[in-house]
């Protein structure tokens, strides 16, 4: 069985293709996103979903969120006494994933469809594949966030020709891609994107905007607390959720036993917002440019992503486009969806064989090179890209290269990938060095081909054809975590305790009331409190059923008293 | 070719796309990109190929470009671009503001959605006048400011720009990009009054370079103008290398160099201004109508105010100095030869410029292409044998005259066709030739000096040696590079230095007055040694070191010759002359070696 992961900043969820149609895999919680959170608790046993997001505020050094930010760095994130790599924390997500997949179809799952943001870059991408084996997943296909927001979207547009606009802003991440539908193909005619742009951004802003009110009354040391910049994360996650709906919305946050409120209203917000909104407008602009097609000449504007649920980026979408955009697919589970449908796809099931997707590259691919001038004057560090971003993939090109000098006698290509001519903006992914036939330089030609398969990797073939000599790389990471093979981090995961999976919806709800606990004063606090002593009484007889009844208890005495918990 | 292109497709020749498109999706089900990516490959190059042909037939039916006609129609830009059409000039703002009135008219065939956006489904915006109208209003304002006389100022072109850009009608996407294309394209065609625009778009638009399509090209011109611009603002001011090229450039060459003899002469910074020019910021060439005039000038062949400032005091200095020497000479006799030294000046000077220079520019244009390797390269190797003839022959006048006559024809030769590594100017090159080759002239000397006629035999032949040296010190680099390896060359290298080290041992066990033989032998390594001085410190890969090592050298043989007597120290000297060579190229391939550790 094949299921389709979404693999998000803030939330990730598991797909699967049955029955002709894809369906969401509900977590061991009973709900369909699981928050991408990974944690120990004071035992060292780990916590996954809900129940680590949910003492995020309470044990920030024992929590790790947002990691997918880092991916593919050696960022190392402290959970305990241990470090971890953005990968291995992944790692950990997707088994507690995996396992929820498999026992609620009651099989093995052995291969999975992550999907990834298509402004990825092959690092982040071979980092997420890593990801995925350390759980004990082959994964069958890397594929683009907004690709499968569009599939996901356009399976039930296939009957007409169209073209359509997937405007995919995550947690963390900013994606726009161009799609066309025509007699059964799935074309992506363009991706742009922005890789520091999304939803914890707008949260950043509000809680900036309590530092900036309070500051001066928290002092230095809440500069550099943890717990306090979490907590106001959560309530500004909460905030901004609630301007969603009304036009003002209250930041609260406890400091030092004192309770601080600001509140905010949606002009506000938009106005402090205004930077970030702005951000959104380039991509689109490039993809429509990539594409050659015209904004009035899409059917449809496509809202995927937690963030485009508020208000302000819905009315910059409208303004930038002059029109309402679609709400018809649900902006956190169609990427889920569409992994679902890749992986249907990819184990040829029957109801989707007409159907064919093809995808681009989203950025561009090529080495570095040294123009010269026709004075003589050299100019070097050029970037000369091979592939184009947006080619379809897989794609193989080819360009011919030439020594810099006479009598050069090995020519070294580096390779990077990016937009800018210069290649120190660009990112680096590897270097390649062939020996060549010494001679005058514009007779000694170098064939380079670059291959781009279909998930995304790289391979760069150089040939000399005057001597025959070829050298390959298959690009391997630079600051890739070297040595540590994929069968030493996994006995290192192993270690980890693992909780019995029924305990985990206890455990969560455990952990929001102790959050809440320390997010309110006085009366509320005592409230919690009782709350949680009932709680724990009940959970020590050790009666499911009871347990059970005593956490939907706790779940809306909560809900009551904050509002509906949020994913 | 194309055959293959419909074969593939499995469909006949077509400038249908629906028909293509419709081939591509059928076939695309059979060759899946999932898995045979050879096959789909071939079959998206295919149907690529195929679109691009739907499109750039002559049936233009139904294509749709990125910038369409209707575009540039209802743009009063473009139809001031038309002469017969509507004349530029603000003077004419009826017959501008009819232009815009035809727009609705011409926009008429637009898709009908784009006008039911524009007019109902923006919200808040849209509300009061036609946004398109007042866009258009605001861009024939911003138009008529750039053709205004007297030129409108800095500012006022700024305002109109926010004004525009603070238009609703800017908000929709497509009308955006279409008009930071015509921002783009007005930027351009209006230079330079439009100079003021660039840097104020640049930043309010957030530009970058080397965008994509027609915007990017657009764009990159904007940019391009604007690094001119920088350019020439640099040129102006005093303390610019080039600033007197640049006021030469201004006005228009002179009749004759004499000219340049009062002042200090740009003429040797000119053919590089020009050629900066040409290449880099071809959109000044407006700035300088006298460019062409100028070019024309400098292609003629031309003596150097320098040369002729020479020719000119060589008259008084000689005779001054004919004077001085021999006093009881009449002050005619005195005149006439200071009149025929200037008189030689200006030979040599004739001689370098239709002897050297004419021919290597004819070289450079017509011959080199076609001429064959030995008459490229022949010189060195005919350099090598005429010091080594040097060498053989018995010191007597005719010997020397002998060499000096072939020696002069060699390095012409090597001046005309050798490569020069010029990348300097003359004076500086010149300069770091002779500091190179200063070595070697002091070793003539002191050779001399020591007094075996045999040298006075070498001196053409060791001359020709330093000339060659220097002029085409590029191409031996290139012969030296291209047919050795790295091995090859550091073992060459070594042998060199080596034989170099045992020559300067014969010298001293030779004592004082060596035969002929002996001198002769020396001399000739060492001359090779100095035509392989460039590609020797390549191999060893740092300038400095063997620098630094010509210079040690002397000094051992300045001290050798004090000393000279024949001593045990002196052997022992020699062992170390004869150490030398290796251990210099060991050392460097040890630094090269820990250079090469240490980056890894």
């Amino acid at each position: 069985m094949i299921v389709g992961i979404d693999l998000g900043t803030t939330n990730s969820a598991v797909g699967v293709w049955r029955n002709g149609k894809a369906e969401l895999i509900p977590n061991r919680l009973g709900q369909t996103l699981t928050p991408s959170a990974v944690g120990l608790d004071e035992s060292g046993a780990l916590l996954v979903g809900m129940a680590a997001r949910e003492r995020m505020s309470t044990h920030p050094g024992r929590t790790a969120v947002t990691f997918k930010r880092y991916m593919g760095s050696t960022r190392a994130t402290p959970l305990g006494d241990r470090t971890y790599l953005p990968e291995e924390l992944s790692g950990l997500l997707l088994s507690s994933l995996k396992a929820d997949a498999e026992a609620y179809l009651g099989e093995p799952v052995t291969e999975a469809v992550i999907t990834v943001p298509a402004y990825f870059n092959d690092r982040q991408r071979k980092a997420t594949r890593r990801a995925g084996e350390l759980a004990g997943l082959k994964v069958q296909r890397l594929l683009n966030e907004p690709t499968a927001a569009a599939l996901a979207y356009g399976i039930h547009e296939l009957g007409d020709e169209s073209r359509f606009l997937v405007f995919d802003l995550g947690g963390g991440t900013f994606d726009v891609s161009i799609l066309e539908i025509f007699e059964g193909v799935i074309e992506v005619r363009a991706s742009a994107g922005d890789n520091r742009l999304g939803g914890e951004d707008f949260n950043d802003l509000l809680v900036a905007e309590m530092f900036t009110r309070f500051g001066k009354d928290w002092g230095e040391s809440a500069k550099t607390d943890a717990g306090l910049r979490q907590r106001l994360r959560a309530s500004a996650e909460r905030a901004r959720r609630t301007l969603t709906d009304s036009a003002t919305a209250t930041l609260s946050v406890i400091w030092q036993d004192q309770a601080f409120e600001m509140e905010i209203t949606g002009d506000v917000f938009e106005a402090r917002a205004a930077s970030l909104l702005a951000r959104l407008r380039e991509p689109v602009l490039r993809s429509l440019r990539d594409s050659d097609i015209r904004a009035e000449a899409l059917s449809e504007i496509v809202l995927v992503g937690g963030a485009t649920r508020m208000p302000v980026v819905r009315r910059a979408v409208t303004r930038m486009f002059g029109r309402f955009p679609s709400t018809a697919v649900h902006p956190d589970e169609a990427v889920a969806l569409g992994a679902a449908i890749q992986a249907g796809l990819k184990a040829r099931d029957i109801d989707l064989k007409e159907i064919v997707l093809t995808d681009v590259c989203p950025y561009s691919l090529g080495v570095e090179s040294t123009e010269m001038g026709p004075n003589g004057q050299a100019r070097g560090s050029v970037f000369s890209p091979v592939i184009e971003r947006n080619t379809v993939v897989p794609a193989s090109r080819m360009q011919s290269f030439f020594p810099v000098h006479n009598g050069q006698r090995k020519v070294t290509f580096n390779i990077y990938q990016g937009e800018s001519r210069n290649v120190a903006d660009n990112i680096r992914l590897g270097q390649v060095e062939i020996p060549v036939p010494p001679g005058k330089a514009s007779e000694v030609e170098i064939q380079c081909r670059f291959t781009y398969d279909i998930n995304g990797l790289i391979e760069v073939n150089l040939n000399v054809p005057a001597t025959g000599e070829s050298r390959e790389l298959l690009i391997v990471d630079d600051d890739g975590p070297k040595g540590q093979d994929l069968a030493q981090q996994r006995a290192r995961l192993a270690l980890l305790k693992q909780h019995p999976r029924e305990n985990e919806a206890n455990r969560a709800a455990l952990a929001r009331a102790n959050r809440c606990y320390e997010d309110y004063l006085g009366d509320k606090r005592d409230y919690v409190a009782g709350l949680m002593s009932r709680f724990e009484a009940v959970l020590e007889t050790q009666d499911p059923v009871a347990a059970d009844h005593a956490r939907a208890e706790l779940t809306s005495a909560l809900d009551a008293l904050e509002g509906e918990s949020y994913l | 070719m194309s055959g293959s292109i419909w074969d593939r497709l499995g469909i006949e020749r077509t400038r249908e796309t629906r028909d293509v498109r419709r081939a591509y999706a059928a076939r695309l089900k059979a060759t899946n990109p999932e898995d045979d990516a050879a096959g789909f490959q071939a079959l998206r190059e295919a149907y690529e190929a195929a679109l691009r042909y739907c499109e750039t037939g002559f049936d233009l039916s139904g294509v749709r470009f990125h910038y369409d006609a209707s575009t540039d129609e209802d743009d009063p830009a473009e139809d001031g671009q038309e002469p017969d059409e509507t004349p530029a000039g603000a003077e004419e703002p009826d017959r501008r503001g009819s232009a815009v009135d035809r727009g609705p008219d011409l926009q008429g065939d637009r898709p009908a959605q784009r006008a039911a956006i524009g007019a109902q489904a923006l919200p808040a915006d849209s509300r009061g006048p036609d946004p398109q109208r007042a866009l258009s209003e605001s861009r024939q304002r911003l138009v008529a400011l750039l053709r205004a006389e007297p030129a409108a100022s800095g500012s006022a072109l700024a305002l109109a720009l926010e004004d525009m850009m603070g238009q609703p009608a800017l908000q929709g996407l497509d009308a955006r990009s279409d008009w930071e294309f015509w921002l783009a394209r007005i930027i351009r065609q209006e230079a330079p009054r439009s100079d003021p625009l660039i840097p104020l778009a640049v930043e309010a638009l957030n530009w970058r370079r080397h965008g994509d399509g027609a915007l990017g090209r657009a764009v990159d011109a904007a940019f391009d103008r604007r690094d001119a611009l920088e350019f020439l603002r640099d040129l102006r001011l005093k303390g610019h290398p080039r600033h007197g090229a640049f006021k030469a450039l201004s006005g228009p060459p002179p009749r004759s160099v004499l000219a340049y003899m009062v002042r200090p002469s740009p003429l040797g910074d000119l053919p590089a201004l020009i050629l900066r020019l040409d290449e880099q910021f071809p959109s000044l060439r407006e700035d300088f109508p006298h460019l062409d005039a100028w070019r024309a000038w400098l292609a003629a062949p031309r003596l150097t105010p320098m040369a002729l400032w020479i020719a000119l005091l060589a008259v008084p200095l000689s005779a001054l100095a004919c004077q001085f020497l021999a006093p009881s000479a009449s002050p005619l006799l005195d005149l006439v030869l200071g009149l025929s030294a200037g008189l030689a000046v200006l030979i040599l000077a004739f001689a370098w410029l239709y002897g050297i220079q004419t021919p290597r520019r004819l070289w450079r244009e017509s011959w080199q292409w076609r001429a064959p390797a030995f008459v490229e390269h022949g010189w060195a190797p005919a350099g090598g044998a005429l010091i080594l003839l040097a060498a053989a022959l018995p010191a007597s006048p005719w010997s020397q005259g002998m060499l000096a006559v072939p020696g002069l024809g060699l390095t012409a030769w090597a001046a005309i066709v050798g490569e020069m590594d010029r990348r300097e100017d003359d004076t500086a090159w010149w300069i770091r030739m002779l500091r190179a080759n200063a070595y070697y002239l002091i070793w003539i000397a002191l050779l001399a000096w020591r007094g075996p006629p045999a040298v006075l035999v070498m001196a053409p032949a060791l001359l020709t040696g330093a000339a060659l040296s220097a002029l085409g010190s590029q191409s031996l680099l290139d012969f030296w590079c291209t047919r050795l390896g790295p091995v090859a060359r550091r073992a060459g290298a070594s042998a060199l230095l080596t034989l170099v080290g045992l020559a300067g041992a014969l010298l001293f066990l030779n004592g004082p007055t060596p035969g002929w033989p002996v001198q002769g032998l020396v001399i000739a390594l060492a001359a090779i040694a100095v035509l392989a001085a460039r590609p020797l410190a390549e191999t060893l890969n740092a300038g400095p070191l063997t620098a630094r090592h010509w210079i040690s050298w002397l000094g051992l043989i300045v001290l050798g010759n004090l000393l000279s007597s024949d001593t045990p120290y002196d052997l022992a000297l020699a062992c170390v002359w004869i150490l030398i060579g290796p251990a210099i190229v060991g050392g460097a391939a040890l630094m090269d070696a820990l250079a090469e550790s240490r980056r890894s």
